[in-house]
């Protein structure tokens, strides 16, 4: 499941949010991140340090 | 008889509100009829056949995008793909006298990024839906 930075004061939900795919039921989520209303969140990986 | 003149109609368009762009809209809730008319009958029958909704809707072109995305960074990406469009007569809460329209699977047909680009006039922009459900809700 993806997660989306909202980028945009006028979406559902509030400028600077994060929603996931489910939130998005409905939407074409492939035009709001073409029309810079999200963005893909890449998912950070943790590193064991020896 | 109660008059109702439309000053403040709520639109949003694939999650994004446009309301501040929006000149007008037009919602048709439509049903396609089937001929039923048979031998013996003395006048024609219809029956109800697939629905036929279908929506246009005028904007003032706006190509912004941060921080609010306007009409055309929102619109032009969306052709011929499917999406959900909500509209209220106000942007009050939803009631029996302010319904809630929502255009569900809507099929978008075409969009105008410049309309006719008169030298001289406001570049308009329509957007024409067609396809899909709209549902009307009143809570």
């Amino acid at each position: 499941m993806a997660n989306y930075k909202v980028l945009v004061e006028n979406f559902a939900a509030p400028l600077g949010t994060t929603v996931t795919d489910d939130e998005l039921t409905g939407s074409n989520v492939e035009a709001l991140v073409e029309a810079g209303v999200l963005k893909i969140e890449t998912s950070k990986t943790k590193t064991d340090k020896e | 008889m109660a008059v109702e003149i439309i000053k403040n109609a709520s639109v949003t368009i694939n999650s994004v509100d446009l309301s501040s762009w929006v000149e007008s809209v037009q919602i048709t809730h439509a049903a396609e009829k089937v001929e039923i008319t048979a031998m013996g009958m003395t006048s024609r029958r219809y029956t109800t056949g697939l629905a036929a909704d279908a929506m246009v809707i005028n904007f003032y072109v706006d190509t912004q995008i941060t921080p609010t995305a306007a009409t055309e960074s929102t619109l032009y990406p969306l052709v011929g793909t499917t999406t959900t469009v909500i509209v209220k007569r106000s942007s009050a809460a939803t009631s029996t006298t302010n319904p809630t329209y929502t255009y569900s699977n809507a099929y978008v047909e075409s969009h105008t990024p410049l309309g006719t680009g008169k030298v001289g006039e406001i570049p308009m922009t329509q957007i024409t839906l067609s396809g899909g459900d709209i549902v009307k809700t009143t809570s």
